[in-house]
């Protein structure tokens, strides 16, 4: 970003939806504070004028996207299939009226699928949305300039996993939220299955906690590798060390995660295994305590209708919350969710799998992006 | 070493007087009418009986010696402890006095005494080279207790004795001898035989939180099930043993074991070649010795050793008497079960993950790469009073 960009938030502000702009940016300062507290910004935040759905600018729809993968076919309005089928009704308070991509034939397809207008370029959305989700894994790597604009605009904004590829930028991002008062979500979309909050309840049951084994139906450690999440969302951020034993985290023909939860006064620490099974079983965990046992698992789905529903739409109905104003989760977990991943990353390649110290990352440090060339550097200038 | 009946005449003695047990009743032949048996016992040496050994706590002693009724009734094995021998020599008398056997003043003195040789010891591992040479030497059959040695040089010291003199050698551990073993290494044939592929591997270990005496029974019990194609090994834990020692800093309160296999083959089943990581948790007190999840292309495959209720003697029958059986089947018919070289690589595959944990921070560490000369520490080194070697 140049460093003479001078923001002006109300050159964007539309007359249209002023009152939610406004509120946005007054509710900043105690939005920054109330943030890390994981408190909703305000009751006022779901306002907004006249009877439409909430705006929402859909960023990185192209390859490898959630948007062009089940968002779309979650949200389509008329019904209009944008991966496999739609599920032919409005679910959610959500309409995408924008679309970015770095690809433009790609942004306008999946504009026209659902009846948004692309924008040129990447902060192009500023002033005419509630709310933007990055959809996409390989513009990761940029999120941190790609979500600037928004942020310190006051929009509310989803990151895509894995947030962040270095502490730097996620840090960045943190900030700048925090500045602003911005509300932000940063969430793994098994974080959201019910098997998380089943699984929390059913193991206070078990005993002293002995150790969990998990899989993932996965081939690579960045964007499909999603059980560190989901277990942090089981048994807290507490994580001490991480391993990750792999060929390749971006392509790996074996790939292996083992997470150290430093457990508390009434629980000795203990190893959750994360391991890639690119076959059968979305995820599958198993939690053994001094007293029994308890799984979980949960198959590939037989119909595209169930796994939408199932699947992608809980994290989607957290994403229309945080949307409305309400965070998700204080800003420190999404930064020590990133850092552990970051953590894990950093074994595998800097240490051949050893384990790693969860704080010991150097803050420049940066993991090895699936798609380098992804984002040619000339798209991130604004203007 | 003694001459012993023809096994197939013994065979034969024991079912014939089996059918005639089946047609008859305990009043027509009572107990003092019963027929000798004329079979005659092997003639078996202990070294190590003492703290960490097998010979004590009643696990494997009284199923060769069946002098603790309450533990273990009835004579099971062609084996009968005749001598024994322990660094302390009150220990060595106690047992003697227990299970009815002599014991020694020396190590090497039970070399023209014994058929068989059972080092059972742990502690006593760092010294196996010196302890087992005379009988190796003597090519009296050894059982060697794991984890066999804490050197390639030392594993290979003994190898090459017990090759020089066509001495059979035995290095195994219960875990290699369950039956969940021995299911699961069959299943693992049948996958290949159906062209499934393994995925990735996890694992559980009754470990008392220590590697080289319980840690390795979980490595024993993944390799007899997954084979020795191991490209690469790491011990990622706190710690490798339970206690603080000289030669333990930091005891161990969390660990895993993970092996990075080539692939694996089994012959006549088939052969994958992509490589897959098995990775085992070195647990406490979970309710099991060992356990095993297979994920393969088709689903995934559990087994399980739950730890055995209920009568103590269904405990050492089903889970420590498999490799006293072990051991007499080698001594017996002469043919080693697992060869030289197997017992080379497991060890190698052993010190890889020491060395991993000890100077490489648990990061994966090539088997080949393992020097020969690198020494991994034993948990007490002064266990041993060298003074006898003199």
């Amino acid at each position: 970003m140049p460093d003479d960009y001078q923001h002006d938030p109300h050159d964007i502000v539309s007359s249209h939806n002023r009152h939610r702009r406004m509120f946005l940016k007054t509710s900043a300062l105690a939005g920054a504070l109330a943030l890390n507290n994981g408190l909703a910004a305000s009751p006022e935040a779901s306002e907004r004028s006249g009877n439409s759905k909430l705006r929402i600018g859909a960023l990185c729809v192209g390859d490898f996207s959630f948007w062009s993968y089940s968002w779309g076919d979650i949200l389509s309005p008329r019904g209009v299939a944008v991966n496999r089928e739609a599920l032919g009704t409005g679910l959610l308070d959500m309409e995408i009226t924008h679309v970015w991509d770095v690809d433009k034939a790609k942004a306008r397809e999946f504009a026209d699928k659902v009846g948004a207008e692309p924008v040129d370029r990447y902060d192009g959305m500023v002033g005419k949305v509630d709310g933007v989700a990055f959809g996409g894994f390989y513009e990761v790597p940029w999120q941190h300039i790609l979500a600037r604009p928004y942020i310190e605009a006051g929009i509310p904004t989803y990151l895509s996993r894995p947030f962040a590829y270095s502490l730097r930028d996620i840090e960045d991002i943190l900030d700048c939220a925090a500045k602003h008062g911005t509300p932000i979500m940063a969430t793994d979309i098994y974080e959201h299955l019910y098997g998380v909050t089943t699984l929390k309840k059913r193991i206070r049951t078990i005993g002293e906690i002995q150790c969990v084994h998990s899989t993932c139906l996965t081939h690579e450690y960045a964007a499909l590798f999603h059980t560190p999440y989901m277990l942090q969302a089981i048994f807290g951020h507490d994580v001490g060390k991480v391993a990750v034993v792999t060929d390749d985290p971006n392509s790996s023909t074996y790939l292996m995660g083992t997470y150290l939860f430093n457990g508390d006064p009434e629980q000795k620490p203990f190893l959750c295994t994360s391991t890639m099974t690119p076959d059968g079983d979305l995820y599958s965990m198993d939690v053994t305590g001094s007293e029994g046992i308890e799984s979980s698992r949960l198959p590939q789905f037989a119909e595209w209708r169930d796994d939408l529903l199932v699947h992608h739409t809980p994290m989607l109905v957290a994403m229309q919350k945080t949307f409305e104003g309400t965070m998700y989760e204080p800003l420190d977990n999404i930064r020590k969710k990133n850092e552990i991943f970051l953590t894990g990353f950093y074994s595998a390649v800097e240490r051949s799998g050893a384990p790693v110290d969860v704080g010991t990352v150097p803050p420049d440090w940066r993991a090895v992006p699936a798609r380098p060339d992804w984002i040619d550097p000339a798209l991130l200038k604004r203007q | 070493m003694p001459t012993h009946p023809n096994r197939r005449d013994f065979i034969a003695a024991a079912a014939a007087t089996g059918t005639a047990a089946t047609v008859s009743t305990a009043e027509e032949h009572p107990r003092s009418n019963r027929k000798t048996p004329t079979v005659e016992l092997l003639s078996v040496g202990v070294v190590a009986v003492g703290a960490g050994s097998h010979m004590n706590y009643s696990i494997w002693a009284p199923t060769i010696n069946p002098e603790e009724p309450d533990v273990w009734p009835i004579r099971s094995t062609r084996m009968k402890i005749t001598h024994c021998w322990d660094r302390d020599p009150e220990t060595a008398r106690e047992f003697a006095r227990k299970y009815k056997c002599e014991a020694v003043a020396n190590y090497y003195d039970m070399v023209d005494k014994v058929d068989a040789m059972i080092f059972a010891g742990f502690y006593e591992c760092a010294w196996w080279p010196k302890l087992t040479k005379p009988y190796l030497e003597a090519g009296i059959p050894c059982h060697i207790n794991r984890p066999f040695a804490y050197s390639m040089e030392d594993a290979r010291s003994m190898i090459e004795t017990a090759k020089k003199h066509n001495t059979l050698i035995l290095c195994t551990d219960e875990r290699e001898y369950i039956k969940e073993a021995h299911v699961a290494r069959w299943k693992v044939g049948e996958l290949l035989k159906e062209g499934k592929q393994i995925l990735g591997v996890t694992s559980d270990n009754s470990a008392g939180y220590e590697y080289p005496a319980h840690g390795v029974h979980g490595l024993y019990f993944m390799l007899a099930i997954l084979g020795l194609d191991v490209a690469e090994a790491s011990l990622q834990a706190d710690g490798w043993w339970n206690q603080k020692t000289i030669s333990s800093p930091n005891p161990m309160t969390w660990g895993t074991l993970n092996l990075r296999f080539n692939g694996i083959e089994i012959e006549g089943s088939g052969k994958q070649t992509k490589p897959f990581v098995a990775t085992q948790q070195q647990l406490s007190g979970y309710g099991a010795n060992a356990g095993m999840r297979i994920y393969h292309t088709g689903g995934w495959w559990d087994i399980m050793n739950h730890w055995t209720r209920g009568e103590r003697l269904n405990r050492l029958y089903y889970l420590f008497f498999p490799t006293v059986y072990a051991m007499q089947r080698m001594f017996e018919t002469g043919e080693m079960q697992w060869s030289y070289d197997y017992i080379l690589k497991k060890t190698r595959i052993f010190l890889t993950g020491f060395k991993s944990h000890l100077e490489h921070n648990g990061a994966m560490v090539r088997v080949d790469d393992l020097p020969e000369d690198w020494k991994a520490p034993c948990p007490h080194p002064d266990w041993i009073d060298e003074s006898i070697f003199n």
